[in-house]
C-alpha cells in the first residue's frame, strides 16, 4: 500500500475512534493523533495503520476516565484492580465456585439431556409399555406370550399393541460365524412408535404369518458396520440361520425400545414374528416386551382400569397359571428413564449440597476480606458514596468472580460429561451423548447470578453498612455480630458436609457388604461362553453328543482344569429364568396361593466343579445321573428354606410338569444360595436338573482355568469350530467381568458421592479455618492478657481449638438431624445397612470433628505462639 | 502511581529526550494503545506536562501541529525511581516482562 493511502486509512480510523472521546476533548485529541500520524507517515518503516488502531484504546481510556456515570464499567475496573491485588483470594473463590458449579451444570445436563430428552417418536406421551406383576416376584416382569395374545385381542384402549421377543440369529455372511442380536416383533410394532424407516420399509401384515416371515429390518448400526450403509442392500437377501432373509428396510439408531438388552444400541436387526402354535399356552414365564399406543381420548388411568379388568378375567379363565397376575401399564418415558431417577435425585441432592457449601464458603471469604477492606469502604462512604452504590459495587465484584467461575465450570463440566459418556453406567440410556449444550451454558449463566445473590448479597449489605462508622474505628459489637454471622455460616457448612459424608459412609458400607455377599461359588479364573446349539443338534441325543464332544475338547486344552455347562448362568445378561409350578409329593398339598413356583435350571456335573460349589446337604449332581438312571434334581438353599422349612429336603419327591406331562424326580442335594442377576438380589428358589437327563441347546460353557480366563476365549472358540464350524457365541466373558458389570451403577454412585463428600469436607474445613483465623487474630489482646497473666501455651491452644470445635460440634448436631431426614434419598442404594447406621454416621461425625480440630489447630498454634507484648500492642 | 514496566520505559524515553507520542513508541517498541494511555495517566498525575509545538514548523511542513510531552520535577523523580527498578528488573529478562505487562 502506498503511503498516502495508508495514511488516509489511519486517519479515518482515528476519526472513527474520536467519536468515543468526550466532545469537549475531541478536537484536541484528533489534532494530536493527526499530527503524529502525519509525521510518522514520513517513515515507511512505521506501521501507521496498526498504530492508528491503538487510538481506539487511547479513546476508550479517556472515555472511561472522563465519563463519570458509567458506574458498572467503573465497578468492573475496580473489581479487576481488586483481583490483581488479591490473586490468592480470587483463585480460591473461583476454584471453589468453579468446582461446585461444574457439578451443578453436569447434573443439570444429565437431567435435561437424559431425563427430559424428547423421545424421537410421534406423540411419545401416548406410548405406553405393558408388564406383568405377580405376587411371588418383586417388580414388573416381561409379559408371557399367552397373556400378551389375550391383551391384544381384548384391550380397546390402544390403537395398537405389539410385542418384541429377544432372539439371536447366526449370521454366515461374514468371514466367521457371528451372533446377530435380534428381536422378533409382532405386527404393528414399528407403526405404534410412529417412526419411518431410514431406507426401505417395515413389515407388512402378511409377513407375520408362518412361512412368510423370513424378512428382517436391520438397524442403522449393523447396516453401516456390515454393509457400509449401502442402500442397495434393501430388497436383497442375507444368509441368516442357514436360510435367506429378505432385508425389508433399515431403522435408525434413534429407535431404542429398550427391551432386554444389556447395552443400549446393542442390536443388529428386527425380524417379523409369526406367533407359534404353542405360544398362546405359555403364561407363566414372561420374556416379551410389550408396547402400545393409547387411543385418542383414552387416559392412562382408563387404560390401567381396562387392563386390570382384563387381567381379572384372564385369571378366572386360567386360575393355575395366572393367579394374582395383573397387567401393569406405565408410560414409555417411565420405562426408559424411571430406573435411573433415584440415582439422579441422589446426584442432584449432593450437587445442591455442595453448591450451598461453596456459596457459604464464598460468603465467608467475602466477609473476611471485607473486614480488611473496611477502611477503603469507610473512606468511600465518607467521600459521599451512597450505600446503594457500594452494595452495587460489591455485588458487581462478586458477579465477576461468579462469571469467571461459570466459564471455568463449563470447561470442567465438559470434561466431566466426556468422562460420564465414556465411563458412566451404560445402563443409563443416552449417557454416551452427554455434552455441554446451549441449555447448559444458559444454566451456567443463571447459576452465576444465583450464586452472586446467594453468596454476595449478605456480605454486600453488611460491609456497606459497616462503612458508615468512622474510618479506622472498629467497634466490638460490629466485630462480634460479624463473628456470629460467620460462625453461623460455618455451622451450616459443617452440617451440610456431614450429610454428604454420612451418605458416602452409608454407600461405602453397603458396597463393602455387597462385596462380602457369599455367592456360594468361586468367582475368579472362570471363563464363560454362552452358546445356543439348538438348530444343528435336533433332539436330546444330538444335544448330548454335541455337549460331550465340546466339553471333552475344551477340557483337553492347556490351562483348563474343569469344564461344565449350565442353562441359566448366574450374572449373565440374557438371564434365562424359566419358572414353573411343581408339587412336593411327600408333603401335604399347599394352601391355594402357596403353590410352589420355582426356577428351572439344567447343569452338568462340571458346572458345580467349575464354580467350586459344595453341597449344603446331600450330594451334587454327578456322572451317575445319566440318561437312563432315576430322575434326580438338586435344589437351591432358597428353595429348601422357602418350601421345606425344618425338613430335610434330601429324599423328598418332587413332581414337575414338562410339556404337559408330570415327571417325578427325587431331591438328592441342596446347593448354596444362587443369586442370578445382582448381588443385592434375593437368591433364586431354583431346581437344577442334570444335563444328561434334560439336554438343552441353551448351554453356557464354563471352564475353570489356571491362566487368565480371557486369554482362552479364542482357542476355545476354535476348538468348538472343529466340531461345528457354524457355532456362534452369544456372549463370552469371565465370571468376574459379569459380576463386576452388575456393580457398575453402585460403584459409580459411590465414586460420585465420595468426590462430593471430599469436596464438602475440604470446603467446610477451609471455612472453619478462615473463621478461626479471624477469631484468633481478633482475640489477640485477650490472649495477650491471659499469657501476660501466666496462662500456658497449651491453655491458649486449648482455648482457641475448643472455640472452633464448639462451632463445629453445633454444625455436626444440626447435620445429624439432616442426615436422618436425607437418608431416605439413599434407601434404594443401601444394602444390609439401615439409613441410620450408627457406624457410618458416627464415623462421619467423628471425621468431621477430627478435620475441624485440624482446621482449628493451625490458627490456634499461631495465636498461642504469639509474644504477649506484641499481642497487647495491637490497635 | 503504580509503576509498571511499560510506564518505566515511557519515562525512560522521556528522560532520553523523546517528546512526541510516536517517537516514544519508536524508542520503547510499545504499541500506541499502550503508550498513549500511559502518557495520559502521567499527565493526570502531574508527572508530565504537555503543550502544542510552535505553529510555524507544522505549517511549513503542511501538517497539523504535534503535541509535545516533557517531564515535570515529579516526573523526573519518578523516572529516576523507574530507572533504578528497571535496572534491577533487567536481570529478570526484558522480553518476558514486556510480554507479560505490555
Amino acid at each position: 500500500m502506498d503511503r498516502p493511502a495508508s495514511l488516509q486509512r489511519a486517519l479515518s480510523l482515528v476519526r472513527a475512534a474520536s467519536r468515543l472521546v468526550p466532545a469537549e476533548l475531541r478536537a484536541d485529541w484528533r489534532l494530536e493523533w493527526e499530527g503524529e500520524l502525519a509525521v510518522a507517515a514520513e517513515n515507511p518503516k512505521i506501521p501507521i495503520v496498526r498504530h492508528a488502531l491503538g487510538s481506539f484504546v487511547d479513546a476508550f481510556w479517556i472515555r472511561q476516565r472522563d465519563v463519570a456515570d458509567l458506574k458498572t464499567i467503573d465497578d468492573l475496573r475496580h473489581g479487576f484492580r481488586q483481583w490483581r491485588q488479591q490473586s490468592g483470594f480470587v483463585i480460591t473463590v473461583v476454584g471453589i465456585l468453579a468446582l461446585s458449579m461444574a457439578a451443578s451444570v453436569t447434573a443439570f445436563s444429565v437431567v435435561s439431556q437424559i431425563l427430559l430428552r424428547p423421545l424421537p417418536y410421534h406423540e411419545p406421551d401416548r406410548i405406553v409399555t405393558l408388564w406383568e406383576r405377580v405376587p411371588s416376584a418383586d417388580g414388573r416382569q416381561y409379559a408371557a406370550p399367552g397373556n400378551f395374545i389375550d391383551w391384544r385381542a381384548r384391550a380397546t384402549s390402544f390403537t395398537r399393541i405389539a410385542a418384541a421377543e429377544p432372539y439371536s440369529f447366526d449370521y454366515a455372511g461374514g468371514d466367521r460365524p457371528k451372533v446377530l442380536k435380534a428381536m422378533l416383533v409382532t405386527e404393528g410394532f414399528f407403526d405404534l412408535y410412529g417412526i419411518r424407516p431410514l431406507a426401505g420399509r417395515f413389515f407388512l401384515p402378511e409377513e407375520h404369518k408362518k412361512g412368510n416371515n423370513r424378512v428382517v429390518v436391520i438397524t442403522e448400526r449393523f447396516w453401516r458396520a456390515q454393509f457400509n450403509g449401502d442402500p442397495g442392500i434393501v430388497g436383497q437377501s442375507i444368509p441368516i440361520d442357514d436360510a435367506a432373509y429378505l432385508v425389508a428396510g433399515v431403522v435408525s439408531n434413534d429407535f431404542q425400545p429398550h427391551f432386554q438388552e444389556y447395552a443400549p444400541g446393542d442390536r443388529d436387526l428386527y425380524a417379523a414374528k409369526a406367533i407359534e402354535e404353542y405360544e398362546p399356552r405359555i403364561r407363566v414365564s414372561g420374556y416379551w416386551g410389550v408396547a402400545g399406543r393409547l387411543k385418542d381420548g383414552v387416559s392412562l388411568d382408563q387404560a390401567r382400569a381396562e387392563m386390570d379388568a382384563i387381567s381379572v378375567r384372564i385369571e378366572q379363565e386360567n386360575p393355575r397359571s395366572n393367579q394374582g397376575m395383573r397387567a401393569e401399564v406405565i408410560t414409555l418415558r417411565d420405562h426408559l428413564v424411571g430406573d435411573v431417577r433415584p440415582a439422579v435425585m441422589l446426584f442432584a441432592g449432593a450437587v445442591i449440597a455442595v453448591l450451598l457449601i461453596a456459596c457459604v464458603n464464598v460468603t465467608n471469604l467475602l466477609l473476611a476480606r471485607g473486614a480488611r477492606r473496611q477502611q477503603e469502604l469507610a473512606v468511600r462512604t465518607a467521600l459521599g458514596a451512597p450505600r446503594g452504590r457500594l452494595v452495587g459495587q460489591l455485588l458487581v465484584e462478586t458477579l465477576m468472580l461468579a462469571s469467571a467461575s461459570s466459564v471455568a465450570a463449563l470447561g470442567l463440566a465438559h470434561a466431566a460429561m466426556r468422562g460420564l459418556a465414556s465411563w458412566g453406567p451404560r445402563e443409563v440410556m443416552w449417557i454416551d451423548t452427554l455434552h455441554v449444550d446451549a441449555w447448559a451454558i444458559g444454566f451456567a449463566v443463571l447459576l452465576a447470578f444465583a450464586v452472586t445473590l446467594t453468596a454476595g448479597l449478605v456480605p454486600a449489605i453488611r460491609l456497606s453498612g459497616l462503612g458508615l462508622q468512622a474510618p479506622g474505628h472498629r467497634t466490638m459489637t460490629g466485630d462480634r455480630s460479624q463473628r456470629h454471622l460467620r460462625s453461623a455460616l460455618v455451622i451450616a457448612e459443617v452440617a451440610l458436609a456431614l450429610i454428604l459424608v454420612s451418605g458416602t459412609g452409608l454407600l461405602l458400607r453397603s458396597f463393602v457388604n455387597l462385596m462380602k455377599v457369599d455367592t456360594g461359588f468361586t468367582r475368579d479364573h472362570v471363563m464363560v461362553m454362552q452358546m445356543f446349539a439348538w438348530d444343528r443338534n435336533p433332539g436330546p441325543a444330538a444335544l448330548r453328543n454335541f455337549h460331550d464332544r465340546v466339553t471333552a475338547k475344551v477340557a483337553s486344552l492347556p490351562g483348563v482344569q474343569q469344564v461344565g455347562v449350565v442353562q441359566a448362568m448366574p450374572f449373565i445378561e440374557s438371564n434365562i429364568d424359566i419358572q414353573g409350578q411343581m408339587k412336593l409329593l411327600d408333603q401335604p398339598p399347599p394352601q391355594p396361593g402357596e403353590e410352589i413356583r420355582a426356577s428351572y435350571n439344567i447343569a452338568s456335573p462340571g458346572y458345580f466343579a467349575v464354580l467350586g460349589m459344595r453341597p449344603i446337604r446331600g450330594r451334587l449332581l454327578g456322572d451317575r445321573d445319566g440318561p437312563t438312571s432315576p430322575r434326580v434334581v438338586v435344589v437351591s438353599e432358597a428353595f429348601a428354606e422357602r418350601y421345606l422349612p425344618n425338613i430335610d429336603p434330601v429324599g423328598q419327591r418332587l413332581e414337575i410338569r414338562a410339556q404337559g406331562k408330570p415327571i417325578e424326580t427325587e431331591i438328592v442335594g441342596v446347593v448354596p444360595a444362587l443369586r442370578h442377576e445382582r448381588l443385592d438380589q434375593a437368591a433364586r428358589a431354583e431346581v437344577v436338573f442334570p444335563f444328561a437327563q434334560s439336554p438343552t441347546g441353551s448351554m453356557t460353557l464354563v471352564a475353570r482355568t489356571t491362566v487368565d480366563p480371557a486369554t482362552l476365549v479364542d482357542t476355545t472358540s476354535r476348538e468348538v469350530w472343529t466340531i461345528d464350524p457354524m457355532q456362534t457365541f452369544y456372549r463370552t466373558a469371565t465370571l468376574e467381568e459379569l459380576i463386576d458389570r452388575t456393580l457398575v451403577t453402585r460403584r459409580f454412585a459411590l465414586i460420585v458421592l465420595t468426590g462430593f463428600a471430599a469436596l464438602a469436607l475440604l470446603l467446610a474445613a477451609a471455612g472453619l479455618y478462615s473463621v478461626l483465623s479471624t477469631i484468633a487474630s481478633q482475640y489477640r489482646k485477650e490472649i495477650g492478657v491471659r499469657m501476660a497473666l501466666g496462662a500456658a501455651w497449651l491453655d491458649i491452644l486449648k482455648l482457641v481449638v475448643m472455640r472452633g470445635l464448639a462451632v463445629s460440634a453445633i454444625g455436626v448436631a444440626a447435620g445429624l438431624l439432616g442426615v436422618l431426614g436425607g437418608a431416605r434419598l439413599l434407601r434404594g442404594f443401601l444394602f444390609s445397612v439401615t439409613p441410620t447406621d450408627p457406624i457410618a454416621i458416627g464415623g462421619a461425625a467423628l471425621l468431621m470433628l477430627l478435620i475441624s480440630a485440624v482446621a482449628c489447630y493451625i490458627p490456634a498454634r499461631r495465636a498461642a505462639g504469639e509474644d504477649p507484648v506484641q499481642a497487647l500492642r495491637v490497635d | 502511581m503504580r509503576l509498571t514496566y511499560p510506564t518505566a520505559l515511557v519515562l525512560q524515553a522521556l528522560l532520553d529526550g523523546r517528546h512526541h507520542g510516536f517517537d516514544i513508541m519508536d524508542a520503547t517498541g510499545l504499541p500506541s494503545g499502550t503508550v498513549y494511555p500511559i502518557l495520559r495517566r502521567l499527565d493526570a498525575e502531574g508527572c508530565v506536562r504537555s503543550r502544542w509545538e510552535k505553529d510555524g514548523l507544522a505549517r511549513k511542513q503542511q501538517r497539523p501541529p504535534r503535541r509535545y510531552y516533557e517531564l515535570t520535577a515529579g516526573g523526573r523523580e519518578l523516572a529516576g525511581e523507574a530507572r533504578a527498578k528497571t535496572m534491577a528488573m533487567a536481570h529478570a529478562g526484558r522480553r518476558l516482562l514486556v510480554e507479560s505487562e505490555g
